[in-house]
């Protein structure tokens, strides 16, 4: 695919590693996933390599970071048990090490059913009434699937019922070095069933070595279900990381999503909600917190397929240094979507003369009886503020940083389940 | 020789657009197509100098190398760029215009008289001064005398390359150059005449200045070109208005304007467009792909865009404001009205380079039948604009339930020391409302209306009042039986 300023041959060193990869298994280990891999990777080819030209990646370039990190090596999946203390006991807990489900430290999961995704285990299969994979023509995702390594999949029904939130820990260690690590997780909730889930991201190398993270969450909650996603991203390599969720919710489902962005020098948030019955509401809220040079792209999508339908969005972002935020949020009315309520909001906090922020919130609407509104808003540190908290004896380094924890803490607020919402704090 | 008669006017033309109606006269012969030949005969026939033969050409050249940009949300129909006339002169009249306006063809001056625009000197509007543009030339403008007491020169562009050369190369392009977009390019390889104004230091201009494009041959692009420059001190009030015969075939309009605003100067502009706009089926009316930018050079200059936006098959242009000089002032006001097939991509760019700059942008869209109303907005700080401010508000409302409203604004900024607040909402006519109106005895048709011009109000009182009650009526006219 020719795109400009990159060369053909780069971009066919990036598609052959991919077959590669594949071809190292797809062979041996004929079963449905492996053939849906190696489909995805035919429609990859397809999809245009992202580059500034493309209206949806007019602010962010991946080119280079992601052509220098997608090696698709054998990664060790251990690590000391050390890091476990930071989550507590009371969540049941997956951990990741570079990618591969760890089953040794991961605990408490023996009390829920799910399935292991992995291209290159036997015992591999789909369980009857699981979600299947449901990738859509973005980039993000059908890489996702082409380089995928291992992932879990849940179903939560009546009988599959957790009493604890889920807690999904990524772990990364330098072993990792250049390479694309895809973990993805699909759950799904039968109808008027509930779960509270928690997913980090953390480096755990000594020293910085720049890989690609390419996560994506699929949700699929039937009537009445309601669920609650947390992630926090603290990774603070060097690190091109994309982040995608994307959910169908159908009659008066109900999902909440926060998003918070520390970490990665790089970042794409992705979220795509389908909000397809009467009655389903989303509700999405982002906090992205930069420094130095980091750059971080919010990408929002959510698409009302159906009368009575709710999205509720509030992203704030606090810019510190020379770091760029990014926000596009695209809401779209499907015609006869009657009596849609749609608002969205992004704020932006500037710290320092050179950070930098695009935002485009967007609006598409095809159905007369609807409400919608956005707001944006751009602006720095009020100095009545600052200066009140000096009066009180605060100096104005910490003063500024109350104002601006201030600013973001309402994000936080919007976590419902407060053991989650307490980790993340401890976790920041 | 061609007459601008032949057309095949459509039998099925609505009778909802009065100014569709076809002047009969006799145009010039020109050859149909686009090379450089065209374009060295446009410049001959207006004997144009050699430098802007020169720019022409340049502009032509990177313009072939270009492709049409499909990023808009429209959609538009393959445009067949050798298929059209690129000047159209009524006959009896030469490249610069008549002499005096006793020279200009009777049935021209009926024309214009019919679409309110008096040419001659007893019934003409007193306190305003028209340039008539007539497909590809200036065919008359009025008051010419009276301004050039005061200094202030106000002609056809083709005019002001020959009387005034000096101002027209050093302003030509610098706004818009003609490696701006795709349209750009063309009209400055092809321009054929458009509007001239230069309003001397210190002077405010005590009449207000107009420009009314009439497109009346068939088959014909017109592509004009304005400038207006604002000297130190100065003021002045612009207007513009636009008109075009009904005809079941599409016709291009590419025009470029650029404004320029020395120190403390400031610009009105104030547009109501209302070309023909297809009928019913979307079948003809008008592509109007305008490229309009002002700028505020100066510090403390001011540049105001006020459009009502009501005619067109196909709206694609965003008046915008580069806020160059520390404390410069842009606003962007804006009424876009589309109903049966019309698809309107509009709004602004507002470019923040200067300090203390400012600029405000209010925006309604009013969406009917089955068309296509978008806001699309670019709001860009650049890193020395400290304590640039910006306020935003696009409304949307919908009549109906197969139109579509959409927003899309782009805010870009990289000075921390910068306000900006964008707004958008979405609303519809309520019942409770029009309900209200009616126990008050006001029919829906009024009603309607009523809550339509409450909705337009913040744009509509920053217009002149002649052109307050023209949009007014434009607007209940167009909306009329949409609803209900």
């Amino acid at each position: 695919m020719e795109t400009p300023n990159t060369t053909t041959a780069d971009l066919d060193n990036f598609y052959g590693e991919l077959k590669k990869y594949q071809a190292s298994f797809v062979d041996a280990q004929k079963n449905e996933l492996t053939t849906l891999l190696n489909k995805k990777l035919i429609q990859l080819q397809e999809v245009p390599f992202p580059h500034r030209k493309q209206e949806d990646w007019k602010y962010t370039n991946i080119k280079k970071k992601l052509l220098a990190n997608y090696r698709l090596d054998k990664l060790p999946g251990k690590m000391s048990k050390v890091v476990l203390k930071e989550i507590p006991q009371d969540f049941h807990h997956f951990v990741f090490i570079n990618g591969k489900l760890s089953k040794l430290l991961s605990n408490n999961t023996k009390a829920i059913k799910f399935i292991h995704l992995d291209p290159l285990d036997d015992a591999y299969f789909i369980e009857p009434g699981s979600i299947h994979f449901q990738a859509s023509n973005n980039f993000c995702d059908l890489l996702n699937i082409s380089t995928l390594r291992e992932g879990i999949q849940i179903h939560i029904t009546k009988d599959n019922a957790p009493t604890k939130p889920i807690a999904i820990s990524h772990f990364f260690t330098a072993e990792c070095k250049h390479n694309i690590i895809s973990p993805r997780i699909a759950i799904s909730l039968d109808t008027n069933m509930a779960l509270d889930v928690f997913e980090q991201f953390q480096y755990k190398g000594l020293q910085d070595s720049p890989f690609t993270l390419n996560n994506v969450t699929e949700l699929r909650l039937e009537a009445g279900a309601k669920l609650e996603y947390v992630q926090l991203q603290n990774t603070t390599t060097p690190t091109l990381h994309f982040n995608t969720i994307k959910g169908n919710l159908y009659r008066d489902a109900h999902v909440n999503i926060t998003n918070l962005t520390y970490g990665g020098e790089v970042s794409r948030n992705n979220f795509c909600i389908n909000l397809q019955e009467e009655g389903a509401t989303a509700i999405l809220n982002g906090l992205y917190n930069l420094k130095d040079g980091q750059h971080s792209d919010q990408f929002v999508e959510i698409n009302h397929n159906a009368p009575h339908t709710d999205s509720h969005q509030l992203f704030k972002g606090v810019l510190d240094d020379n770091s760029h935020g990014v926000f596009t949020g695209k809401v779209y009315i499907k015609k006869y979507s009657l009596q849609a309520n749609s608002t969205q909001t992004n704020k932006n906090l500037l710290l320092s003369p050179k950070a930098h922020i695009d935002t485009r919130p967007q609006l598409e609407i095809y159905a007369d009886d609807v409400k919608c509104t956005h707001g944006a808003t751009i602006g720095q540190l009020n100095d009545e503020e600052i200066f009140y908290l000096e009066t009180r004896g605060i100096n104005q380094k910490r003063a500024k940083e109350m104002v601006a924890t201030g600013f973001g803490e309402d994000v936080l607020f919007k976590i419902q389940n407060e053991q989650i919402r307490d980790v993340a704090k401890s976790l920041l | 020789m061609k007459s601008s008669n032949d057309n095949n006017t459509p039998s099925n033309v609505s009778d909802d657009y009065k100014y569709g109606f076809v002047t009969d006269i006799e145009i010039e012969d020109f050859p149909k197509g686009l090379n450089e030949d065209i374009v060295r005969l446009i410049s001959k026939k207006k004997e144009e100098p050699q430098w802007l033969l020169d720019y022409r050409l340049k502009a032509f050249r990177y313009w072939k190398t270009l492709t049409h940009p499909d990023w808009a949300k429209l959609e538009i129909p393959e445009i067949d760029f050798q298929d059209l006339y690129y000047y159209a002169v009524p006959k009896k009249n030469d490249a610069y215009g008549p002499e005096s306006m006793d020279d200009i063809d009777p049935e021209l001056v009926a024309t214009f008289e019919r679409l309110g625009i008096p040419l001659q000197e007893q019934k003409r509007i007193s306190g305003v001064a028209v340039d008539a543009v007539f497909d590809s030339v200036s065919v008359g403008t009025t008051h010419q005398k009276e301004l050039e007491e005061l200094g202030i020169i106000f002609c056809s562009i083709s005019e002001a390359v020959k009387d005034h050369p000096e101002l027209v190369k050093k302003y030509l392009g610098t706004v818009v150059p003609y490696t701006d977009n795709f349209y750009a390019a063309l009209n400055c390889a092809v321009f054929s005449d458009g509007s001239f104004v230069y309003i001397p230091k210190g002077v405010k201009s005590p009449i207000d200045l107009s420009t009314y494009f009439r497109i009346n041959a068939k088959e014909t692009g017109q592509f004009e070109r304005t400038l207006v420059i604002a000297d130190d001190d100065s003021f002045v009030n612009y207007l513009e208005g636009c008109t075009a015969p009904q005809r079941d075939e599409n016709q291009l309009h590419a025009a470029i304007v650029e404004l320029i605003a020395l120190d403390n100067a400031e610009i009105k502009y104030s547009t109501v467009q209302n070309w023909y706009a297809g009928n019913k089926e979307g079948i003809g009316g008008i592509y109007n792909f305008v490229t309009k930018r002002a700028n505020c050079l100066g510090v403390n200059s001011k540049v105001s865009w006020t459009q009502v936006e009501a005619g067109s098959a196909i709206t694609w242009k965003y008046p915008g404001c580069n806020l160059i000089g520390d404390n410069s002032q842009g606003d962007f006001y804006s009424v876009a009205l589309t109903n049966n097939k019309m698809q309107a991509d509009t709004g602004t760019k507002m470019v923040h380079l200067g300090k203390n700059t400012r600029s405000r942008i209010i925006s309604k869209g009013i969406s009917a039948e089955q068309s296509q109303n978008i806001y699309r907005g670019l709001v860009k700080i650049g890193p020395n604009a400290t304590g640039a401010r910006n306020y935003s508000q696009c409304d949307s409302m919908l009549v109906g339930q197969e139109c579509g409203a959409h927003t899309y604004p782009y805010i870009e900024v990289k000075n921390n020391s910068s306000t900006i607040e964008h707004e958008a909402s979405t609303s519809k006519i309520s019942e409770d409302q029009l309900f209200y109106l009616q126990t008050r005895g006001l029919d829906t048709e009024k009603s309607i209306s009523m809550i339509v011009n409450g909705f337009c109000q913040d744009v509509f009182k920053q217009l002149p009042l002649e052109f307050s009650v023209e949009a007014v009526k434009l607007l209940e006219m167009k909306l009329e039986n949409s609803v209900g």
